[in-house]
């Protein structure tokens, strides 16, 4: 018998109006998929979250980030934890707003509040001490002479151990 | 075991599928693949290094970034020395800046640190970069002219 004979006799099963789909292998796959995503969407308790538009440098020999006061510099403005400072220019302060040692006067009156904040808590609980150190997230595109007014703002307020934030490279 | 009561079952993975597309859809929506560091980077002021270390260096090293993307290194204490390295087209020539200051660490192995300036008008993208690369030969770099 040929072989078209042997498929013509061959009966069909009767065909279910149910079906079933496989859907296991699919269950294996989303529970790697959600393994993985969860393990690289933010392990540790440091958030740090460039705003809208900003473009972060990029550096090889960059370290865990820490969690610290942080200072966000855009174009458009200094933020101290997310909170407008100092507004900028396309990225240069007001001149009006330097002061004679190099520091921004708005963004100090923020700095320094912070401080008077921290200088509190440590008072009032000894295990905290105060912290010397602070985020910078700056744009890569920011002129060094605006850095340069953040960091002096900082350093006059005690924030002298500066932390970069940038993007790492591979 | 009861009669009539058989041990092969069917989980119901459809729920848990749902679950899971909720899930992963929500992640992949709000995760961020970009992974975040920070340099560390001191103050440079005078007498800090004095106060920090009980010996002070033998010689410091200041670099310069000008805005024209040539780099300006000057060694000064037991060696006093001006050094320029040209720009490499619009860029920096950090591989140049890498070899020199492996060169000068070579010479002055108790150097471990530098203070990186920058001419008021040079991005931060390339103070970030040079001090990526001094990082790499110097642990402790400090930022300096203000």
């Amino acid at each position: 018998m040929s072989f078209l004979k042997r498929k013509k006799n061959r009966k069909r099963a009767p065909l279910s109006g149910e079906m079933e789909l496989q859907i296991t292998s699919m269950a294996d796959i989303f529970t790697i998929l959600l393994v993985f995503l969860l393990k690289s969407f933010s392990t540790g308790a440091v958030n740090i979250t460039p705003g809208a538009g900003m473009i972060l440098a990029q550096a090889q020999a960059a370290e865990a980030p820490v969690e610290a006061l942080k200072v966000e510099v855009s174009e458009a403005t200094v933020a101290v934890e997310g909170t407008p400072a100092a507004p900028l220019q396309h990225f240069e302060f007001n001149p009006g707003d330097l002061e004679s040692q190099g520091n921004s006067k708005a963004l100090s009156l923020v700095l320094e509040r912070e401080r008077k904040r921290q200088v509190l808590i440590s008072q009032n609980n000894p295990d905290v001490k105060l912290d010397a150190r602070i985020v910078i997230i700056a744009d890569e595109r920011v002129p060094y002479q605006t850095l340069k007014v953040v960091l002096a703002s900082a350093a006059l307020q005690g924030f002298t151990d500066f932390k970069l934030a940038v993007i790492q490279k591979e | 075991m009861r009669a009539g009561e058989s041990q092969d079952f069917e989980l119901n993975l459809a729920s848990i599928i749902d679950c899971f597309t909720v899930l992963i859809a929500f992640m992949l929506a709000t995760a961020s693949f970009l992974s975040i560091g920070v340099l560390d980077a001191g103050m440079a002021a005078a007498g800090a290094e004095a106060k920090s270390q009980a010996e002070p260096p033998p010689v410091q090293l200041v670099l310069t970034l000008r805005k024209d993307h040539s780099v300006l290194l000057e060694l000064s204490g037991r060696e006093s020395r001006k050094e320029e390295i040209p720009a490499l087209g619009q860029s920096t020539d950090l591989e140049s800046l890498g070899a020199r200051l492996k060169a000068t660490q070579g010479r002055w192995s108790a150097l471990q640190s530098a203070t990186l300036q920058a001419e008021n008008q040079v991005p931060y993208r390339d103070v970030i970069q040079a001090m990526d690369v001094t990082r790499k030969t110097l642990p402790a770099v400090l930022l300096g002219g203000f």
